[in-house]
């Protein structure tokens, strides 16, 4: 099963429990990849420029409403991670992390150190607030999930893959959003599909959760 | 305390329709009677707009690449939880106005449980067959009759104090920060989308313990009947 990551939106960070649980009843081999942006609201206008728009006010309190439910899920996804709202918005810029996870890869990490960065990473983004748009941010992460940085430099400035590049390549694959999951080339996107991965994952044993 | 659970709905979400047995599951479970009420969305403001042959190929479409993506994924993701289920959903060939269905399921809530929930269960079945134009008023007078809502005086219903009542509805609706189906609804507190279920439950239960995390995790129970 591949999974995608985006170190900059709380969702991926939520994943990692139900994650572990599943790790934890069921053999997997897990490949991690990053994602350096999601495709989001892609709500628009999909009129030409200059033409009036019958549903303008329609669009405005639908646009209003949506920022309350967001808001109010952003509340309750820090409630579940033990940190306040205002660490919650925060906005990250995952490109360093999703290079050290691009490294943990490189360095043929086992599952438990990919579980340790990512935590690692999520906690210091968005619950000590630290630097993690720089090179010395993601070492201190990887130093904080005790994974070794000897190698990382050279890594960084001759090895490391074009992550806009990947991103571009995920899209076109189909995947959009994160946390996403894809099991013998079906897409889920979403934590909220891990009871039907599992059960899928044990053979389609038993009623599936649905 | 009485419990009271608000449910909103819309006859041409395919997640909606998934989600509805599951929901329906919640009254048996904590002995309440769930308020349905109609959410009509405007796909089309929000998605673009696109219309299929019979063939399933695409005549017009003002979608944008984003757009096909995100909606394309929508349908594949609620036909796979659709298809373990035994439910039909087949995609829908045009965005469709189902404003109609909704004050019928408004009409139908006036008849009593039976009719609303025989209305609701075979609209939303019927639809997902495509067995039914709910653009047609007398697919609607039909399914209402059929569900066993006595109709005399619904079609001046239909054009008056109903259509008046649904759109003003759906104003209010969404400036009470509700915008998509489902949506549940306790003590003023809104769940959006079926992945939400537990905490709808833990909710129902008094909020003891941490708040559960979002899941597609129902098991339904064999008492509960199928669509």
């Amino acid at each position: 099963m591949t999974i995608y990551v985006n170190f900059s939106e709380l969702p991926s960070w939520l994943m990692l429990a139900s994650l572990k649980r599943l790790c934890s009843e069921v053999r997997v081999e897990l490949a991690w990849k990053p994602m350096l942006s999601s495709l989001g609201n892609v709500a628009g206008s999909n009129l030409k420029p200059g033409v009036d728009d019958p549903l303008e006010i329609y669009k405005a309190r639908r646009a209003d409403a949506r920022h309350k439910a967001a808001k109010r899920e952003n509340e309750r996804m820090c409630e579940r991670l033990g940190i306040d709202p205002a660490q919650g918005e925060k906005k990250i810029n995952p490109f360093y992390l999703s290079l050290g996870m691009v490294w943990l890869t490189n360095q043929g990490a086992e599952l438990q150190q990919y579980f340790n960065y990512v935590e690692a990473a999520f906690s210091k983004a968005f619950r000590d607030g630290a630097d993690v748009e720089s090179v010395f941010g993601l070492k201190v992460v990887l130093k904080e999930s005790e994974f070794r940085t000897a190698g990382l430099d050279y890594f960084l400035a001759n090895e490391a893959p074009d992550l806009d590049a990947a991103q571009e390549k995920i899209m076109e694959s189909g995947v959009f959003n994160s946390p996403a999951f894809v099991i013998a080339d079906e897409i889920f996107h979403g934590r909220e599909h891990l009871p039907l991965i599992q059960w899928m994952l044990k053979r389609n044993r038993g009623i599936p959760p649905v | 305390m009485t419990l009271r659970l608000e449910v909103y709905i819309d006859f041409k979400s395919p997640y909606a329709f998934i989600a509805k047995d599951a929901t329906y599951q919640l009254e048996q479970e904590f002995g309440l009677e769930i308020d349905w009420y109609p959410l009509t969305l405007n796909i089309g403001s929000y998605l673009g707009t696109a219309k299929k042959d019979n063939s399933g190929k695409v005549t017009e479409s003002s979608r944008s690449p984003r757009q096909w993506l995100a909606v394309k994924y929508a349908y594949k993701d609620a036909r796979r939880y659709a298809e373990l289920r035994g439910l039909t959903l087949k995609g829908t060939q045009k965005i469709w106005d189902s404003s109609l269905s909704a004050i019928g399921l408004l009409w139908a809530k006036r008849e009593g449980r039976v009719c609303l929930k025989a209305y609701i269960d075979d609209t939303y079945d019927r639809f997902w067959k495509r067995e039914l134009d709910i653009e047609d008023p007398h697919v609607i007078v039909e399914q209402l009759h059929a569900s066993g809502c006595d109709v005399k005086g619904f079609e001046e219903f239909l054009n008056g104090e109903g259509r008046d009542s649904h759109d003003r509805l759906q104003g209010e609706i969404l400036d009470r920060g509700y915008y998509g189906v489902p949506t549940y609804v306790i003590d003023g507190e809104s769940y959006f989308g079926r992945q939400h279920l537990p905490r709808v439950r833990w909710h129902l239960e008094g909020k003891v313990g941490a708040l559960p995390d979002i899941a597609y995790d129902v098991i339904l129970s064999e008492s509960t009947p199928a669509s």
